[in-house]
């Protein structure tokens, strides 16, 4: 019971979160999410794929601590699908079946091996095709193996796929029973040519049917298939008791055999060894061009099931394996908010995501306040919470918890609208119900957390090349610590940090180390500080010399309510060394806050008065509406605006950027140049023209530069602005330093760095290497080794091998080193960015 | 006996025709409308029913007590002996779009059950008396299937069988049509030409309702003891043994009209073919949908053509096309058995 206590106060506070490094199962070949095809017997000829089917008995778990005896189809053993032999090693029971993909045209096989205690069979309705039966005995709808695989012993049935579609195979045998207990499974054709008009180089296996509008992201391809169970009735047929199909009565509700939250795991997942098939459905916001992400949809259970997505309709476009079209035979589509799908029946769906709110997961994440930590109960990275009810946002995590989401993305839910299927044994949230979630535009992305200098020194301003003569300001500042902090006890204790540069020069900012938070009392603007331990909640800790240290923005409540949406001052606590409120925020104006769903610009902060301070503000900038606020946080945020035009991707206009400058007053950005994002891509912005208008260079750190529409957010970047100064006597010159990713997701692939940098003389050639956490040594990236010389910007990209990622104790850190032997000569080697791409798990 | 009842309520086997017969008669037929002022309505339709008792055997051998429509000779019950209804629904009336139908039903349902109100969702009944209605009149306005229904009791005499089928038939050929026979169309529209059609009523029943339909509560104790179908019926009859129930002509066009006088949604597998869905409740689908698994809501009415024209593929069971309840009412009565052949309930076989 308290297992299912977490579980649901996380989901009612949160809805969702991450599923973080779960260990996979047995199927190491699978992707962590998106449809996964059987492996066909080996041998099988190239258009005639086998399949080697046995029944056979397993249990399935549900999420309340269940385990319901099932009956399924499942792959003959080891991955060469050998067949069974006597004394040889049995199946590894699966529920659902394995799905079955093949192509148009293919001759396609599969036997069936019985080891149930009764006759069974398999039919597959929608193949239309003659089906070729042999073996086994006749039976009702098909011939059947009989029981416990006694002769005449196997059968085997031939079709040849005549049409592209979503299928279901099932019993034919016994069905109220066979069905119930779980013989199920999918079978996917897919189109083998590219539909007339398909786009240039797209491949057969992109389209759904043979119409071109029916590609789809292969990247995006999923399979929902839905069933119920009643365990009343798999307990009877467990023990041998009577079956009676009247009394057919649901408790559990399942997507690809699993009930929410299991359906959320990954594909493979070890915690349901015989569940393998994960339902996350993961796509990202639409981008011009991109095809949408494809949801195969099954129902073999026994009542109708309204599937309503969040976020955004579904589309359907076909129906038991045939398109839906108009009368003039154009593809029919049609938006559901919710769509039934009948029992024995398969509906295709396209799918995407259009962000009306501009949402980003750094600046504009959703505007749900985050509840007390203490109020919640965590549980490493398992916990249910994720600083957001609705993500997106990054904030200060609890102690045991290294990462709340993958990458700032956010989740939908995606689930049977007959609500009473939405829990597990009445219990909700539950039963059948999946995420959708949207990982933020081009993927995920981030930026070092940490930098550390171990040849040279830190040369603040400095850089005469690209425009940039000066750094930008950090935003937040982040440094590390010069001595480890050896107990977790004590409530006011000394540090010492490897720089305060970029960190408020007066007291009483919250800082984080490792997943505590921390108050800066004394020592500000100095190397050592004098910290008042575990805040906001957090837990104390022992921190390792050389652990991150990040300034958390400024945070605070308000004192009075707003009551009025014309009001332009605003009452907060000016704090003290042990609370929040102003002095959390920075000494100068302008910057930006956050209250509500509300941005506001902070242009004038009063002296305290009575404990309390008066900041004069802007009210609803960044295009928001002014509200009425009761006694909420407020919450400090980097530079924002919108564009008031339209900007081409590339040619006349594409590097001048008209930003709002009215209620959106552009001076939280900081002098030029700096960097923002505007959807996917990053802009440098050389100079300001004017306060509204900017000349630009596009597509900067190894992004593509796109058109952007008015009234797209205009973000700026926190990046920090690397120079180091090398060495500056002995022979040959060395400026070297290390830069920290952490929170990447367990799991994550395709990591790839881009560098963009240069040096201040001619001669040195850098070189850039990750830290193998296998090897323990640094090593070059791939598929060529990074290096770059020159007096102005390179902008490589490599990629980084998974042993680039940590684990265990380093779990989520990449490291990567910038090196720059040099001449005798002194020089800064300068780094504009350093930006690490990755698909999260 | 039992096959031969079965069979005379699955199908409305139609003649092959010749076209060029047909068409011929279509002139014929165009010049006698011409001449009778353009009227194509014939004589109107004026059907007596007589609602009675009866008991229907099922495959496990009950006896169950049910209601149905039976045709009676003149506007009241005379001639027919109370317990005359051998299953529940009643007889397929045929209209032809224009022509005005007058239904009369009287009753000789037991001492306690209201009398029979007559209603047909998707058109308006004119009652011959509003106070106390025997009669109800309408035009048949537009083609399509059907359901009639008795009201009456709060939906409990439908449940008992007081149910059956209305056909539509269009009256000219429609444009693109291939066969001159405008009653080898459902709809005034080409798409609806067929060779053959099956009329499938759908149903369900809870014999301990029947027993005491009156007085039964729906929701008494939990969902076991409620309202609890254990008979799944197509016209009337729980699935018995696998012959073909419905045949057509080789190569030609099966209309299936798909009636659910039943209580829960029901959908219907239809396994190796696809049929094509044309109409939903008597209304022309816009798009062209394809499918094998269709769910018709209780109340509600779908008509599919299946084409057996290029050849399709043959089942391997040696009977036909399965079509069968797939929500898995494919079992006879409590505890759940099935026929000696594996089937039961929702279920028949269309000829390959």
């Amino acid at each position: 019971m308290s297992h299912m206590t977490r579980r649901r106060l996380g989901l009612l506070v949160a809805a969702v979160s991450a599923m973080l490094a779960i260990p996979s199962g047995a199927a190491a070949s699978m992707t962590p999410s998106g449809l996964q095809c059987a492996p066909v017997v080996a041998g099988s000829g190239a258009n005639a794929p086998t399949f080697h089917l046995v029944t056979g008995t397993g249990y399935t778990t549900t999420p309340d601590g269940n385990s319901v005896f099932m009956w399924s189809y499942s792959l003959e053993p080891s991955e060469a699908n050998q067949p069974l032999v006597a004394g040889g090693p049995l199946p590894t029971f699966q529920t659902p079946g394995p799905n079955l993909c093949v192509k148009v045209g293919d001759s396609v096989t599969v036997t069936l091996h019985n080891r149930l205690p009764e006759p069974s069979s398999i039919i597959f309705p929608g193949q239309d095709s003659t089906i070729t039966a042999t073996g086994g005995n006749a039976g009702l709808l098909t011939r059947e193996a009989p029981a416990n695989g006694a002769a005449p012993g196997d059968v085997t049935y031939t079709f040849t796929a005549t049409q592209p579609g979503t299928y279901i195979y099932e019993s034919g045998s016994n069905m109220s029973k066979q069905l119930e207990m779980g013989l199920y499974g999918a079978i996917i054709v897919r189109p083998n040519a590219v539909p007339a008009g398909g786009a240039a180089g797209t491949v057969a296996s992109q389209y759904a049917y043979n119409d071109s509008n029916t590609v789809f992201n292969p990247k995006q391809e999923y399979i929902l298939l839905l069933a119920e169970i009643d365990p009343d009735l798999h307990h009877a047929v467990a023990i041998g008791s009577p079956y009676d199909a009247t009394r057919l009565h649901n408790h559990y509700y399942t997507v690809n055999g699993r009930s929410f939250p299991d359906t959320i795991q990954k594909n493979g997942s070890g915690l349901l060894p015989n569940q393998p098939y994960g339902a996350l459905i993961k796509i990202q916001p639409t981008v011009a061009g991109q095809a949408p992400a494809l949801i195969r949809m099954l129902n073999v259970g026994t009542i109708p099931h309204p599937f309503h997505p969040h976020g955004n309709h579904t589309v359907l476009i076909a129906q038991d394996g045939r398109l839906i079209t108009d009368p003039a035979g154009n593809i029919a589509k049609t938006e559901h908010f919710a769509e039934t799908i009948g029992t024995g029946q398969t509906q295709d769906y396209t799918i995407r995501w259009d962000s009306a709110d501009s949402f980003d997961p750094v600046v504009d994440p959703f505007p749900v306040l985050q509840p007390s930590y203490v109020n919640l109960t965590f549980k490493d990275s398992n916990t249910w919470y994720a600083g957001s009810p609705y993500l997106g946002y990054r904030g200060t995590l609890p102690v045991g918890t290294t990462s709340q989401n993958m990458c700032g993305e956010w989740y939908f839910p995606l689930h049977s609208h007959a609500l009473n299927e939405f829990s597990n044994f009445d219990e909700g949230f539950g039963g059948m119900g999946t995420l959708l979630r949207v990982d933020p535009a081009g993927g995920c992305f981030g930026t070092p957390t940490a930098t550390k200098i171990t040849t040279g020194s830190l040369a603040p301003g400095g850089g005469t090349l690209a425009s940039l003569t000066t750094a930008p300001t950090p935003f937040m500042g982040s440094t590390t610590l010069d001595g480890a902090v050896n107990t977790a006890a004590g409530n006011t204790i000394q540090i010492k940090v490897t720089t305060p540069v970029g960190f408020p020069n007066g007291n009483s900012f919250n800082i984080r180390i490792d997943n505590e938070v921390l108050r800066v009392i004394a020592g500000a603007g100095t190397s050592t500080w004098t910290v008042s331990r575990h805040q906001q909640g957090t837990v104390g800790g022992v921190h390792a010399n050389g652990a991150i240290i990040s300034q958390v923005p400024g945070r605070t409540t308000l004192s009075l309510p707003i009551l009025s949406t014309t009001t332009t001052t605003l009452v907060v606590p000016t704090g003290t060394a042990n609370t929040n409120g102003a002095i959390r925020f920075p000494a100068s104006v302008p910057f930006d806050i956050r209250v509500d769903n509300e941005r506001m610009r902070v242009i004038a902060r009063a002296p305290t008065i009575l404990g309390q301070t008066l900041f004069t503000v802007i009210r609803g900038t960044a295009g928001t509406t002014p509200a009425l606020h009761g006694f909420v946080n407020v919450t400090q945020l980097p530079g924002s605006s919108r564009l008031t035009a339209n900007v081409p991707a590339s040619g006349a206009g594409s590097t001048t950027l008209l930003i709002s400058g009215t209620s959106d007053a552009q001076m939280t950005f900081p002098a030029a140049p700096f960097i923002v994002r505007i959807g996917s891509e990053l802009i440098r912005v050389n100079t300001k023209t004017t306060a509204t208008q900017w000349a630009v260079t596009r597509g900067v750190n190894g992004t593509t530069a796109t058109a952007h529409s008015a009234l797209d957010i205009v973000n700026e970047v926190i990046t920090d602005y690397y120079v180091v100064r090398s060495t500056t006597t002995g022979g040959a010159r060395t400026a070297e330093w290390t830069a920290t990713f952490s929170g990447v997701p367990a799991g994550s692939s395709a990591l790839s760095l881009t560098y963009v940098g240069h040096n201040s003389i001619a001669g040195p050639t850098t070189t850039v290497t990750f830290w193998n956490w296998t090897t323990h040594a640094w090593q070059d990236l791939t598929p060529t080794p990074l290096t770059a010389t020159g007096t102005s910007d390179s902008t490589v990209t490599r990629g980084i091998p998974v042993t680039g990622l940590g684990t265990g104790s380093n779990k989520g850190l990449v490291l990567i080193r910038i090196r720059t032997p040099g001449t005798t000569t002194t020089f800064n080697n300068f780094v504009d960015s350093l930006t690490l791409n990755y698909t999260a798990p | 006996m039992n096959r031969l009842m079965r069979r005379r309520h699955l199908v409305m086997r139609a003649r092959t025709n010749k076209k060029t017969a047909a068409a011929g008669f279509a002139i014929l037929v165009a010049l006698l409308a011409a001449l009778l002022g353009g009227s194509a309505s014939a004589a109107d339709v004026n059907v007596d029913l007589c609602a009675t008792t009866g008991n229907t055997t099922m495959p496990d051998g009950a006896s169950v007590p049910i209601w149905g429509f039976v045709s009676a000779n003149a506007a009241d019950c005379t001639g027919v002996a109370a317990g005359t209804a051998t299953i529940p629904g009643g007889p397929v009336i045929t209209a032809n779009e224009g022509q005005t139908v007058t239904i009369t039903v009287s009753s000789s349902l037991p001492a306690g059950a209201a009398a029979p109100r007559l209603e047909i969702p998707g058109i308006v009944l004119t009652p011959n008396d509003p106070t106390t209605p025997t009669a109800w009149s309408f035009t048949a306005g537009a083609a399509g299937s059907y359901l009639y229904q008795s009201s009456a009791d709060s939906g409990r005499q439908e449940a008992m069988g007081l149910y059956g089928a209305l056909i539509v038939r269009p009256t000219v050929v429609p444009a693109g049509g291939t066969d001159a026979d405008p009653t080898h169309y459902a709809y005034d529209n080409a798409v609806s030409q067929f060779t053959d059609q099956a009329t499938l009523v759908l149903s369900a029943i809870d014999p301990v309702f029947n027993a005491d339909p009156l007085n039964f509560k729906y929701t008494s104790g939990d969902y076991t003891t409620g309202f609890r179908a254990v008979y799944w019926l197509i016209n009337g009859h729980a699935y018995t043994n696998g012959d073909p129930a419905i045949t057509h002509t080789a190569g030609g066009r099966l209309l299936v009209r798909f009636l659910n006088a039943g209580y829960d949604n029901t959908s219907m597998s239809l396994v190796g073919i696809h049929d094509r869905v044309i109409a939903r409740d008597a209304h022309l689908l816009g798009t062209n949908l394809f499918a094998d698994n269709e769910t018709i809501p209780a109340g509600g009415r779908e008509d599919a053509i299946i084409d057996f024209s290029g050849s399709p593929g043959v089942p391997p069971n040696g009977k036909g096309y399965p079509l069968f309840n797939r929500e898995l009412h494919v079992t006879n009565g409590a505890p759940s058995q099935v026929t000696a052949d594996g089937g039961g309930g929702m279920m028949t076989f269309i000829a390959p």
